[in-house]
């Protein structure tokens, strides 16, 4: 119990002493959180259009303002085509209206006029909301226009409602499962580093040669960087709470409990993969390759989980980020739901009881 | 002098391979993370599963439903028979949408009036709700068109005919891949750099590098000159994946390709290396290069376009190398983008390229006094 606490005792003074613990721990993940919620929108999306009006009939007068009046198109009024053509190739529109010279004859005629819409293809998803967009404003301005050509008929009224965020703030959304992003810094990759400086520099191995038991040598490196993980954590919260507006209408000590579990699957990553590597610039690389970008890409952070393919499915599985942020979001958002916390909870228990006994099995008590 | 550079670059080479480890860490990841997250990193939504609380159970009701089971987008339906089990399957995120039809359904669509559906999204998916009430909103108006066609015939119409340039089926796994060519090819080329000035300098072998005949602009090219061979043969590799692979048509010029990904690999590199040249050990190294990689990848244009940005973070962008390297690589693959579009973009690149790489060699130059 000695032997463990100076060992503790020893690594915090270490920790205090390096100042890219305090970088790691409370200024990137500050950084972090206000790229995420200044730099990242996904609910409002702005896209510059082009517009080209070959019909100059007075008629049309109240169609192209209501082009110019919405807050989702950026409108940019043009003659030539060809200039048009080269401003999207060029990517300073995302998309192209052109409004034929024989529209407003063919509306009166009651045929069916015709509109072409022409988007940029190489952005997938914003050629996605020109087309909708368009389209909305095309419609709605018919039914305004021609009201009182509206014969009586029955419609089918959707009444849409989103529960938990009724606005749909995307940053609701975001910052919570951003947090899981930023514990994996200090998780793994802080843990991944330290661990494998001290095997690169020898002091491993004379920790190893003394009267320690790898249990203590183990703790030694759990309990400090886990104090600090939760301590980063808590501020991570905080800054989404209290600076950045998110509700919590969960409880925080379910929080603080999931994030301990979660924290505890990525210390004993970290751990694992330093113990494996010996090497920092092999454990920094595994910590990025392992740790950061499935924390990114497969967690269901930005993309959900259920449209991937099924073996994407089956791999993220494996990640623990799933099951915190899938947890964190909740919390952030719903409240308490145990049908959910439940099982991540005892998904992230099993899992970094698994890490912490291959650790044990692979530091190896004698030198070779 | 040449030979001098010379040996020091095949000392750098040899010091990335030596190491089976990193060896295998530095080419495969990138090819593997390609074919992973191209998958994975989608904005489609499919696979939905849903729950329904049908309180009217007419044939009309049972209709509406039938057209979201035959829905490509839908998975599986749940049906319900009361409130209580309706909110359960939402909260507990089971199913990412419900519809609740009244049971005065029929009688109002009979009677000519409003009927109205209940749909409820989950708000914790935001963007899922979002792309979600576009795909219900276009079956319903399916639905009621279907339903009453004779009440549209004596309507004025406007057909809106949408085309898609550039990439006609707007394939999203294109548009992926392509930009994730791009965004590993700066995980890669930061890797690379990151560390070998910083390694050196706790090992100690830094001062001796100093001491050695070898000039600072001869170290700065010895340590440039590396990376930037294997990170351009790692993006040529990842190009070719994308085109064999995920058969995406490539269509611009390769030369273009070339260049533009030399001049921002080197300005990757320069950040690398500069990063590394300020920090004292290999930890302060590999987070200092975190803390520009992560801003850069969210800031990229990537997962949110730039224009949405606030004024300020679209200004500080300019000195995100990715984020005119995407527009390039994306532009060269789907657009033909022409040689003076490509050197718009790249200008920036190369002021970031010139600055850092500068900066690094200031810093070399500090150190031998």
């Amino acid at each position: 119990m000695k032997i463990l606490k100076a060992l503790v005792i020893k690594e915090f003074y270490q920790m205090m002493r390096d100042p890219s613990t305090m970088l790691i721990a409370f200024i990137l993940p500050f950084i972090l959180l206000c790229v995420y919620q200044f730099a990242l929108n996904l609910d409002t999306n702005t896209v510059s259009v082009g517009l080209k009006v070959e019909d100059n009939k007075a008629k049309i007068s109240s169609l192209i303002s209501s082009f110019e009046n919405t807050e989702y198109i950026r409108l940019r009024r043009y003659d030539n085509r060809k200039k048009m053509e080269k401003d999207m190739e060029k990517g300073e529109i995302r998309g192209m209206i052109i409004i034929p010279n024989n529209f407003s004859t063919r509306i009166m005629r009651r045929e069916a006029a015709q509109i072409q819409v022409i988007t940029d293809g190489s952005e997938t998803n914003t050629a996605n909301f020109v087309a909708n967009y368009a389209s909305a404003i095309i419609q709605k301005w018919l039914n305004n226009e021609y009201k009182y050509w509206r014969v009586k008929r029955p419609t089918v009224q959707i009444v849409a409602r989103f529960w938990y965020n009724e606005e749909l703030n995307s940053h609701w959304f975001i910052l919570p499962g951003a947090l899981s992003v930023i514990m994996t810094l200090v998780g793994i990759l802080l843990t991944a580093l330290v661990v494998s400086r001290e095997w690169e520099r020898g002091t491993m191995e004379a920790l190893i040669t003394t009267k320690v038991t790898k249990t203590d040598i183990l703790l030694g490196k759990y309990i400090p960087y886990f104090c600090l993980g939760m301590v980063s954590m808590a501020f991570g919260v905080f800054c989404c709470v209290v600076l950045f507006q998110v509700p919590f209408r969960g409880s925080y000590l379910v929080f603080a409990l999931v994030s301990a579990f979660f924290l505890l699957t990525l210390i004993g990553q970290g751990f694992l993969i330093s113990t494996l590597a010996k090497n920092q610039f092999v454990a920094s690389q595994a910590a990025l390759i392992a740790g950061f970008l499935p924390a990114l890409m497969l967690s269901g952070l930005v993309y959900p989980i259920s449209s991937m393919p099924k073996s994407v499915q089956f791999l993220s599985n494996f990640i623990s980020a799933k099951y915190f942020v899938g947890c964190s979001q909740n919390l952030f958002m719903a409240g308490n739901i145990w049908d959910i916390f439940i099982p991540n909870s005892i998904f992230m228990i099993v899992m970094s009881v698994i890490f912490y006994l291959l650790i044990y099995r692979f530091t190896a008590q004698r030198l070779d | 002098m040449w030979n001098r550079i010379f040996t020091l670059i095949i000392k750098e080479f040899y010091s990335i391979w030596r190491d089976p480890k990193s060896r295998t860490l530095i080419f495969l990841p990138p090819l593997v993370q390609l074919c992973i997250f191209a998958y994975a990193a989608t904005m489609e939504v499919q696979n939905i599963d849903m729950v329904i609380l049908d309180k009217d159970n007419t044939v009309e009701s049972r209709e509406l439903s039938e057209r979201f089971i035959h829905s490509v987008w839908f998975r599986k339906i749940y049906y319900v028979e009361n409130e209580k089990q309706f909110s359960r399957m939402i909260e507990s995120q089971k199913v990412m949408m419900g519809m609740e039809i009244n049971t005065d359904f029929s009688k109002n669509l009979k009677g000519r009036k409003e009927a109205k559906v209940q749909m409820i999204f989950d708000g914790r998916q935001t963007n899922v709700s979002q792309i979600l009430s576009g795909y219900t909103s276009s079956i319903v108006n399916q639905y009621e068109k279907d339903v009453f066609k004779s009440g549209y015939n004596d309507l004025p119409r406007v057909q809106v005919q949408v085309r898609h340039w550039f990439n006609t089926n707007l394939t999203y796994l294109d548009y992926t891949v392509v930009s994730l060519v791009a965004t590993l090819a700066m995980v890669i080329g930061i890797l690379l750099t990151s560390l070998s000035v910083a390694r050196e300098r706790e090992i100690g072998t830094f001062d001796q590098l100093i001491v050695s005949p070898l000039r600072p602009f001869e170290i700065l090219i010895g340590k440039t000159f590396p990376p930037l061979v294997i990170a351009t043969i790692i993006s040529t590799m990842m190009g070719l994946f994308a085109v064999f692979i995920f058969k995406i048509p490539y269509s611009g010029s390769i030369w273009l390709f070339y260049v533009s990904t030399i001049v921002f690999l080197l300005a990757i590199v320069g950040i690398g290396l500069f990063i590394s040249s300020i920090c004292r050990t290999q930890q302060q190294a590999i987070l200092g290069t975190f803390m520009f990689q992560m801003p850069a990848m969210l800031m990229s244009g990537y997962i949110s376009p730039i224009e949405n940005m606030p004024i300020f973070f679209q200004k500080l962008t300019f000195f995100n190398p990715i984020r005119f390297y995407m527009v390039i690589v994306k532009g060269l693959f789907f657009k033909n983008m022409p040689a003076d579009v490509v050197f718009t973009n790249l200008i920036p690149v190369g002021i970031t390229a010139v600055i850092t790489l500068y900066c690094a060699y200031w810093m070399f130059n500090r150190n031998l006094d």
